[in-house]
């Protein structure tokens, strides 16, 4: 159930639902061992005390002794059955669990946090939060996820794709920003999430937050088909993503908040929502794409720090808060700048000032460092607008860090000069294979070179010190993102 | 008396590490009306309707065999009884319920990230 793909277990779930970016190959197994605890005494322990009780049963000296390595996830699983929880690096399971329990602890283990519904009215159990674990369509909403049946059990229909973005498996190349193109309004195509060879956007984020780039909308299509062939239909899902807050400012991960229609008796997913400056309508459905219509006005907001500049209503260029209100102040003071006529017409200026020509045909007298600040703004217009621009989901990396990008799915976040070399080393891929193939196959490197492994499968030939530095950048990637 | 016995499953994937001494999450959810409904469909229960639930289980009504039969779902792990014979397991955990998921057929990661998947995508009226 667990390590061997082609059963239809677990391994044939995270291999399907990554898109093939989680690899179960290599896993160990320890076990059983004897617990010197009686069941009623072990089942007492806390939490913790049962993990650690049993990773040094594990670890005791002894022809069995089980070296666990460093960074590996663990799953304990216990007979008779005592309990069932994860963590960010590991689950504990009754032996008896299902697929789905198990994709659910370890999706945890592999740090995805539980799914909610926008629903106020909904309280799953009395350890629940509001609206938490109401999203059927996703594992981490596990056991109240929607079903497919298989030789081990029930098992989730799959992960929404908000939880693919975050753990990297969706390929930059299929995802979109709303807005980011500088448009208003954009129809998308949408290929099925558990269909990917399908045309069409995977995921599309909607962001409408200038101050938080990390809260934005998604909207994604999930068909009848494969894991997700028991739900109830086909349906395109609207979800809001944000973080919980502290101290008045958004803090830690990003939770996904599947958006039902609260009008309606079932509460079903929403195909229409318009708030915070948002209108999403999904236009059509069907089993292999869908199509939503998107609006907002995100192109036309600044970035956090700026606001328009307001020289006219329709001046929508991003200028500091201070510079709006010295240009309301000038716009109060221009005419008692003007001259009252003069070579340049009625418009001429006083002395001493000249027109802004923050647009074309401001005549308004002010300053003349005024008039070079209007021109300097208007020359930054385009770096300081649009913060759709600026949306880079969860795997965003701290200043200073950039993508790799090896391959279309790498999030690896490294310093720029990596990514360039990564680039070239691409560039150079095919030179460095040994011309007919070798010892490894097609894909054996000349000599001197070794495959880069920065990801599972990448065969692209480097040079040692390149593997060295990838293996490096994997190990300290969550150390390099800008949010948990 | 029963002593516990555990299994250790080091699995090698790729993770994120986190913090030192994370929180465990605190359990499964309970399973709801909605997907209770979906549950026994995929299992091969037809005609199936609520009757009531409490915070452990899920009463429920189906065509069994052609049959009508009142059930008994656990709140959490599934498993699925007959309400007047709690012996008579209707849908086991751990085992197929009903007729196996067909599995897809993996899809090469390239084939997935080809850029003209995106052609078509995304459209701005005129």
């Amino acid at each position: 159930m667990l390590l061997t793909a082609g059963g239809g277990g677990l391994a044939d779930f995270w291999r399907d639902v990554s898109y093939g970016n989680f690899d179960n190959r290599g896993t160990r197994i320890g076990g059983w061992y004897r617990m010197p605890q009686t069941t009623a005494q072990y089942s007492a322990l806390g939490r913790w005390p049962k993990v650690d009780a049993c990773l040094a049963a594990a670890q005791a000296p002894g022809p069995d002794a089980l070296v666990v390595p460093s960074g590996a996830i663990r799953y304990v699983v216990t007979f008779p059955s005592v309990d069932m929880f994860g963590w960010a690096g590991g689950a504990f399971l009754p032996w008896d669990v299902d697929v789905g329990g198990i994709a659910h602890e370890g999706g945890h283990g592999i740090g995805l946090d539980h799914s909610f519904s926008n629903d106020p009215n909904y309280r799953n159990a009395d350890w629940a939060q509001i609206g938490e674990y109401d999203d059927p369509w996703d594992a981490m909403s596990w056991a109240n996820s929607f079903i497919a049946s298989t030789p081990f059990g029930a098992a989730p229909s799959g992960l929404v794709a908000h939880h693919l973005d975050r753990m990297g498996w969706l390929p930059r190349s299929r995802i979109r920003v709303h807005g980011s193109d500088g448009a208003a309004e954009t129809v998308y195509t949408l290929a099925p999430i558990n269909q990917p060879g399908l045309p069409g956007a995977l995921l599309v984020r909607i962001p409408y937050d200038p101050g938080d780039l990390f809260r934005y909308y998604t909207i994604e299509l999930r068909t009848r088909t494969g894991w997700s062939a028991g739900i109830p239909g086909d349906a395109v899902l609207i979800h809001e993503v944000k973080r919980g807050m502290e101290g008045g400012s958004p803090a830690g991960p990003q939770i996904v908040w599947l958006q039902r229609d609260l009008s309606r008796a079932d509460k079903a997913p929403t195909r229409e929502l318009n708030a915070n400056g948002v209108e999403i309508s999904v236009l059509s459905v069907s089993s292999t794409q869908a199509t939503v219509r998107v609006r907002s006005q995100i192109a036309q907001r600044c970035l956090q720090g700026f606001v328009w500049r307001e020289a006219r209503p329709e001046d929508h260029v991003c200028v500091t808060g201070a510079e709006r209100s010295d240009t309301r102040t000038e716009n109060q003071l221009g005419p008692s700048r003007r001259a009252g006529g003069g070579p340049f017409g009625p418009d001429t200026c006083l002395i001493g000032f000249v027109w802004r020509e923050a647009y074309p045909g401001d005549h308004v007298c002010v300053p003349l460092p005024s008039r070079t600040r209007a021109a300097q703004s208007n020359s930054a217009a385009a770096s300081r607008a649009n913060p759709a621009r600026m949306v880079f989901g969860p795997n965003t990396c701290r200043p200073g860090f950039v993508w790799r990008e090896a391959d279309d799915y790498d999030w690896i976040c490294v310093p720029p000069a990596t990514r360039t070399d990564t680039s070239n080393e691409n560039s150079l891929a095919a030179s460095r294979r040994q011309p007919g193939g070798g010892a490894f196959g097609p894909n054996t490197c000349r000599p001197g070179f070794v495959w880069r492994e920065a990801y599972p499968g990448d065969v692209v030939c480097v040079p040692g010190p390149s593997r060295t530095r990838a293996s490096a950048d994997n190990a300290t990637a969550s150390s390099r993102l800008a949010i948990d | 008396m029963a002593t516990a016995q555990i299994l250790l499953v080091i699995a090698v994937a790729a993770m994120q590490p986190g913090p030192a001494r994370p929180e465990p999450k605190p359990r499964i959810a309970r399973i709801s009306e909605e997907v209770a409904l979906q549950r026994l469909r995929v299992a091969g229960v037809t005609d199936v309707r609520i009757v009531r639930r409490d915070s452990a289980s899920v009463v429920l009504e189906g065509r069994v065999e052609g049959r009508r039969l009142l059930m008994r779902m656990d709140g959490t792990t599934g498993k699925v009884v007959s309400a007047n014979d709690p012996a008579r397991v209707i849908v086991p955990t751990g085992r197929p319920m009903g007729a196996t998921v067909v599995l897809p057929q993996p899809i090469e990661r390239d084939r997935i990230a080809d850029p003209v998947l995106m052609r078509e995508a995304t459209r701005s009226p005129r």
